[in-house]
């Protein structure tokens, strides 16, 4: 589903004349398979939030390729990526990124809106998505009013709505409480399984690396480990 | 995304800070509404001198004034010759000409009398050249005249004894108490002829009855005395006074002189003529082709031209100035779209994260200048045209308060056509939009991950 080849990263840092690089991502190479759920997982600044940002096209590499779904993404155009994403990929994110002037269900609806759906369809799909992530009580709230949980719910339902093959999830658990976390986790499992919608997890956050059928650990921008979990 | 969900998008932002939105399109309304108040300024002085100039003379009329002579003997007036080339030409709808009376004439009704101007007209041309009655029908038998407005005006009893600045109002006219009471139309009037006959004044008197009145001259100074009437008649004087065209004779004239008056007026020949044309679009063309011709002529659409041309540069100026306060209201559109596209620069960065188009965000801003420039367009109309009516009722007041002059016919010095109006709301429109470009861009040049973590 994903396949990413020699993947580098680097950046320059300083004036002209004291210019020096900064390599994040060194030669990496991996693979997703469809209906994985894979955890990336490592240190602070080891390169993995580079790697899922690379992923999402938010920026480009340096060198190497990434292939999503059978197609070569590494080259897109700013536009390209725009039309993959909301077809191709759904975000989930550590704070959760929702859109403070507008309620749970214009956020869940947004993705659809920006496609061209009908007011109709989106209507349909929004309530079945508020039912299934259990929101529908809370619609006409406005993030400031949910709780942390009910805003990555909101977070989630948002990624679901355009029915994406592949999340990509930065710390998705990063702003809940144990309880929260678990909840979310299992939502994830479930969605895996019955719609089998492949994830890619950034974590430092054992739990969250034990759903996973797949770790792969980073280390200093290098690929350290690429395992997979036995006792899923 | 949908025009109408884009729409939506729209005015859910704009209502987030409604007093700064407010005050941008309240900047905007104002420059668009000086900006039609100047211009309507230079549409409304065009109006009045244009209608001015055709008050009095139909547009499609071209006057000929007379010929170029081609050899050195033929004579520069319009004959009867003429005015069958007149006839037969391309767009010609009627040819309208007079013989003038060349001689004083008065007219005498009972006991009053007074002087005018007597011609002979043919009155099917000046039917269709559009000639209109305030009263009665056009002659049809030989002894059949038509009189002006004013002539039952300008009789005075004969035995009055004071003097003529007693019996004359300042507009030309007999004070009321010297007029008669009765209309003159369906009337018997009599043409009082003088002529010096036999080392004698010999006078005579033709009885003709008026079957019509002329409509009022277009102009209030305007004093119409005429008497139009058939060549039979002019035939019955020319006999009486032995000269064409009634010509008087005065003693003091030599004989060669007075042989000269016997002698013409073989080939009659016309004053006054005016050729006209089928509609306003013909006049040029037929005005070329009476230049052509060799005439001397003039249109009132040569005048027309040259007033629009003149009118054309003063209205593109006033436009200029005007447009001047519009780009000053594009720098409030400016600010207050950056403003936004700051303010906002978080939920943009969300957009193009899960797959925001970056043409739709631009679209999206641009459409917001392009909505604010819209609302500020049409409130600057209702404004611009309610100042309109304001400065034309108020103009009369302050020019008598300043001038001490009494205007008695309605000046409109401002005057909005409705393509002004449209042109100014396009204008603001585009002038609106083009101040949302460089917002609008910056927008989709937000880089997602800054927008994201928030430290734009």
């Amino acid at each position: 589903m994903i396949k990413v080849e020699r993947l580098s990263h680097s950046f320059f840092v300083g004036k002209k004349n004291n210019r020096q690089e900064v390599s994040v991502l060194r030669d990496i190479n991996l693979e997703v398979r469809e209906g994985e759920i894979v955890s990336v997982v490592g240190r602070s600044g080891s390169g993995k939030s580079t790697l899922l940002n690379l992923m999402s096209g938010y920026i480009k590499p340096t060198e190497g390729d990434i292939f999503i779904a059978d197609e070569r993404v590494t080259e897109y155009k700013e536009s390209e990526w725009a039309e993959f994403r909301s077809d191709h990929l759904g975000f989930i994110f550590q704070s959760f990124q929702l859109i403070p002037s507008m309620t749970a269900y214009q956020n869940i609806e947004l993705p659809l809106v920006m496609k061209g759906v009908s007011e109709k369809e989106r209507e349909k799909r929004v309530h079945e998505m508020l039912i299934k992530v259990g929101l529908d009580e809370y619609q006409e709230h406005y993030p400031s009013e949910l709780s942390g949980g009910q805003q990555q719910r909101v977070s989630v339902a948002r990624a679901l709505i355009v029915q994406p093959p592949i999340i990509l999830a930065d710390e998705p658990t990063g702003s809940l409480d144990q309880e929260t976390e678990k909840e979310l986790l299992d939502f994830i499992q479930k969605l895996n399984k019955e719609e089998n919608i492949t994830f890619v997890i950034i974590t430092h956050d054992e739990e969250v690396a034990q759903i996973a059928d797949r770790t792969i650990r980073l280390e200093d921008g290098r690929l350290a480990a690429d395992r997979e979990v036995a006792f899923r | 995304m949908k025009w109408k969900d884009r729409f939506n998008f729209i005015r859910q932002n704009m209502k987030k800070n409604k007093s700064r939105v407010f005050m941008t399109i309240l900047a905007t309304a104002i420059g668009c509404a000086f900006l039609i108040v100047l211009a309507s300024v230079g549409f409304g002085a065009q109006r009045f001198i244009v209608n001015d100039l055709m008050q009095d003379r139909a547009i499609t009329e071209v006057t000929v004034y007379g010929k170029q002579s081609a050899d050195e003997g033929e004579s520069p007036e319009i004959t009867k010759e003429d005015l069958e080339t007149f006839q037969s030409m391309e767009n010609v709808k009627a040819v309208s000409h007079k013989i003038q009376l060349r001689t004083e004439a008065d007219i005498l009704y009972d006991a009053y009398a007074g002087g005018s101007t007597v011609s002979v007209v043919d009155f099917q041309s000046e039917k269709e050249a559009g000639l209109n009655l305030s009263s009665g029908r056009m002659p049809q038998e030989e002894n059949e005249v038509l009189i002006g407005y004013h002539l039952d005006q300008l009789l005075y009893k004969k035995s009055e004894e004071e003097a003529e600045d007693q019996i004359f109002n300042q507009n030309g006219l007999v004070k009321e108490e010297y007029r008669m009471d009765e209309e003159l139309l369906n009337k018997t009037i009599e043409i009082e002829v003088e002529q010096y006959k036999d080392d004698e004044w010999v006078t005579e008197t033709f009885a003709v009855e008026v079957v019509g009145i002329m409509e009022e001259p277009a102009r209030d100074w305007q004093v119409s005395n005429d008497v139009y009437i058939s060549e039979a008649v002019l035939g019955d004087i020319e006999a009486f006074t032995g000269t064409a065209y009634g010509a008087a004779i005065h003693p003091d004239m030599k004989t060669d002189e007075v042989a000269t008056l016997q002698s013409e007026g073989q080939d009659r020949v016309y004053s006054d003529v005016q050729v006209i044309a089928g509609n306003m679009e013909q006049v040029e063309q037929l005005s070329q082709n009476l230049k052509d011709e060799g005439y001397h002529i003039y249109s009132v659409t040569e005048e027309l031209d040259q007033i629009n041309v003149v009118f054309a540069v003063v209205k593109v100026g006033l436009i200029v100035v005007g447009t001047i306060a519009l780009l000053i209201a594009s720098i409030g559109i400016y600010n207050t779209m950056s403003m936004a596209v700051t303010e906002r620069t978080q939920d943009i960065g969300i957009m193009k994260a899960i797959g925001g188009h970056p043409k739709m965000i631009r679209s999206i801003f641009l459409m917001e200048s392009g909505y604010i420039g819209l609302m500020g367009a049409f409130v600057g109309v209702v404004i611009a045209y309610l100042v309109s009516v304001g400065i034309n009722m108020l103009l009369p007041f302050v020019i008598q308060q300043v001038f001490d002059q009494t205007i008695e016919e309605a000046i409109q010095l401002s005057y909005i056509p409705p393509y002004l109006a449209l042109i100014c709301v396009a204008l603001s429109i585009g002038v609106a939009m083009l101040s949302g470009l460089k917002p609008a861009k910056k927008a989709t040049r937000i880089d997602v991950l800054s927008a994201l973590r928030r430290d734009v």
